[in-house]
């Protein structure tokens, strides 16, 4: 399968310019993988991550143990006060501007391997101009696996809504099926 | 064999100065040299106590770096930083004032540039949580670490290479320099208290932030933080016992070191990765140059020159005393503090034999002779609180302007400038009135 027929083209974008502020609103609100940064003629110049984000934020001081130490009451006050310090940073001064992509004619094991190699989440899919034409995700590509595998249908399996389950019984139960369900793969 | 070697010597040290290579890499290689030269042979350069590596520096450094490595791990000092914050009820001046005094006591037992290390996110986060600029704080912990480590013999590397060298154990330190430092420390939070007492406020608001925070978070690792603490307290009780038992300070750090590993739970593959080989190496490379420059005869020549200079008597070696406060302390803001020692060290030996008029090796009697011993403390005194003269004086110096940089603070050369100059020679000067009151006029 060619990886323009598995691709992703419903795509966050934003341009070089676009601040922080926007960046975050973006991959908060539209949940995408990544956000594709690019210039005109849609060229791709850069890919900014949920990870690149977090880690503007985050003071450079500040590890897991010392935030601890800030209480639940004031960490509102104190993210609030860490975003505004970077909220005028640009998507150029974010970005991973060292990408690897694919080409709409490369073939989705050549994407499924690459993404194992460099342990990515999605890649972009770039013509000869390097303008974004979409995306292939590890899900794309498992979904796609699932599917050419031909043992499985929707109703085999279920997921469980965590809420619910309160009581021993229903943990219990949950449990049960779950090893029927293995014993059933078998 | 002379030029050779005194070639290797002075190109080495130029560029150590010029930072344009990594000093380890200059220290080794210049090493090397001195050996494939034949200048210094390799059983003098890992055997000789006069020219060759000092063991008891080497391994006294790396257990101590090992008993830090364990001890970072507690969480111990940031508990005591915010403990201490909460205590002062927020003030700001008292913060700093506090936190300097931990910062030097830390660094009296420590290594200075992991105390430093260890204090600056803490820091950096009370002052956010403040609202206050952290760079004052930053520069006062870089300068309280460079104060507070000269007060010992584990203090900081000068003053472990003059111990081993002039044979002085740990409690003739904590006599003879930690009596200086508790005046300059004093003396220099007073100034402290005119110049930030009023410039630094703080809303109440920002106050409750910091006393709502919570430290005991920090502490993951209970049973670690008591095994540390207790081997930590009972090195320093063998560091004050050392001299008693006839056990060199590198024994008992290393019987510390060797405890706590077995003990910790800790893997030492994790532990030992952590050590920061670089300056051991540095170190090594050091002692077998110097060792050259000795063998050769370049430092009996600078001695002559010295002695020349500050006409040193058997029994009164006052000029010498006073020139070595502020020659080693001007020469430590401008080089490291490191290679200076351990081409002074030699230089005073071999000035020992000239003064005395010495045929044979020089034996403790002459080196730790009445008139010598404030020699030696001028040379630890002027070598370690001159670090503070500069941003690139002392090595925790360096890494609280990058750390600050890092925060959105960069610190100007001349923004440190204007406060280290100021605190270098404040304590230079009350270092020489101490010396020449204690030594010269009280003779105790």
């Amino acid at each position: 399968m060619r990886v323009s027929k598995l691709m992703q083209t419903n795509l966050v974008l934003a341009s070089e310019e676009a601040t922080f502020e926007t960046l975050l609103g973006k991959i908060g609100l539209l949940a995408p993988r990544q956000i594709y940064v690019v210039k005109e003629g849609l060229k791709l110049v850069g890919i900014v991550t949920g990870y690149d984000l977090l880690k503007i934020v985050k003071p450079f001081y500040l590890d897991s143990k010392l935030a601890r130490t800030i209480p639940e009451s004031e960490m509102d006050g104190f993210l609030v006060k860490c975003i505004e310090k970077v909220k005028n940073v640009k998507a150029k001064d974010i970005m991973i501007t060292d990408f690897v992509f694919l080409k709409p004619e490369d073939h989705t094991m050549e994407a499924e391997a690459l993404i194992v190699e460099r342990g990515l989440n999605a890649l972009p899919v770039l013509n000869e101009d390097k303008r974004i034409l979409g995306e292939i995700s590890r899900r794309e590509i498992l979904t796609y696996f699932a599917k050419i595998y031909e043992k499985y249908s929707l109703d085999l399996f279920n997921k469980f809504e965590l809420k619910n389950i309160q009581t021993e019984e229903h943990i219990q139960k949950c449990y049960e099926e779950l090893q029927k369900e293995a014993k059933g793969g078998n | 064999m002379f030029w050779p070697a005194t070639l290797i010597f002075i190109i080495a040290y130029a560029v150590i100065v010029s930072e344009k290579v990594h000093k380890t890499k200059v220290a080794l290689f210049g090493a090397a040299l001195m050996l494939i030269l034949k200048i210094l042979d390799q059983h003098e350069a890992f055997h000789s106590i006069e020219l060759g590596v000092d063991w008891n520096v080497i391994f006294l450094l790396i257990s101590m770096m090992i008993i830090i490595n364990v001890m970072t791990k507690t969480g111990v000092f940031q508990y005591v930083a915010i403990k201490a914050a909460k205590l002062a009820k927020g003030e700001p001046f008292k913060i700093m004032a506090i936190f300097a005094t931990i910062t030097a006591i830390g660094s009296a037992f420590l290594d200075n540039v992991t105390t430093v290390l260890l204090l600056a996110p803490v820091t950096l986060l009370i002052a956010e949580q403040l609202e206050v600029d952290p760079v004052p704080y930053l520069i006062t912990e870089a300068l309280a670490s460079n104060i507070g480590g000269t007060a010992t013999l584990i203090g900081d590397p000068p003053n472990i290479m003059i111990a081993s060298k002039a044979g002085l154990n740990f409690m003739d330190f904590i006599m003879h320099l930690t009596p200086a430092i508790i005046i300059i420390f004093i003396a220099w939070l007073i100034v402290w208290k005119f110049i930030f007492g009023k410039r630094l406020h703080v809303t109440d608001k920002n106050k409750e932030k910091v006393m709502a925070m919570n430290e005991n978070e920090l502490i993951t690792n209970p049973a670690l933080l008591k095994k540390s603490l207790t081997i930590l307290i009972l090195t320093i009780i063998g560091f004050m016992l050392h001299g008693i038992f006839h056990y060199e300070p590198a024994t008992v750090a290393l019987m510390g070191a060797a405890t706590l590993l077995l003990v910790s739970g800790e893997h030492p593959h994790e532990i030992l990765a952590e050590v920061e080989w670089p300056t051991i190496f540095f170190f090594i490379g050091l002692f077998i140059i110097i060792g050259g420059i000795v063998k050769v005869g370049l430092v009996e020549l600078m001695s002559k020159e010295m002695i020349r200079i500050t006409n040193p008597q058997p029994n009164n070696m006052l000029t010498l005393s006073m020139v070595m406060i502020w020659f080693s302390g001007i020469a430590s803001a401008i080089v490291d503090n490191i290679p200076f020692v351990a081409t002074m060290n030699p230089l005073l030996i071999d000035m020992i034999h000239q003064v005395y008029g010495l045929t044979s090796p020089a034996t403790m009697e002459h080196i730790q002779h009445a008139a010598m011993m404030p020699v030696w403390w001028s040379l630890a005194l002027g070598a370690c609180l001159g670090g503070n003269g500069s941003p690139i004086g002392a090595s925790a110096n360096v890494i609280v302007v990058g750390l600050s940089e890092k925060a959105g603070h960069p610190i100007s050369f001349m923004r440190f400038l204007k406060y280290g100059v100021a605190v270098t020679a404040m304590s230079l000067l009350l270092s020489t009135i101490y010396i020449y009151v204690r030594y010269y006029v009280l003779g105790i």
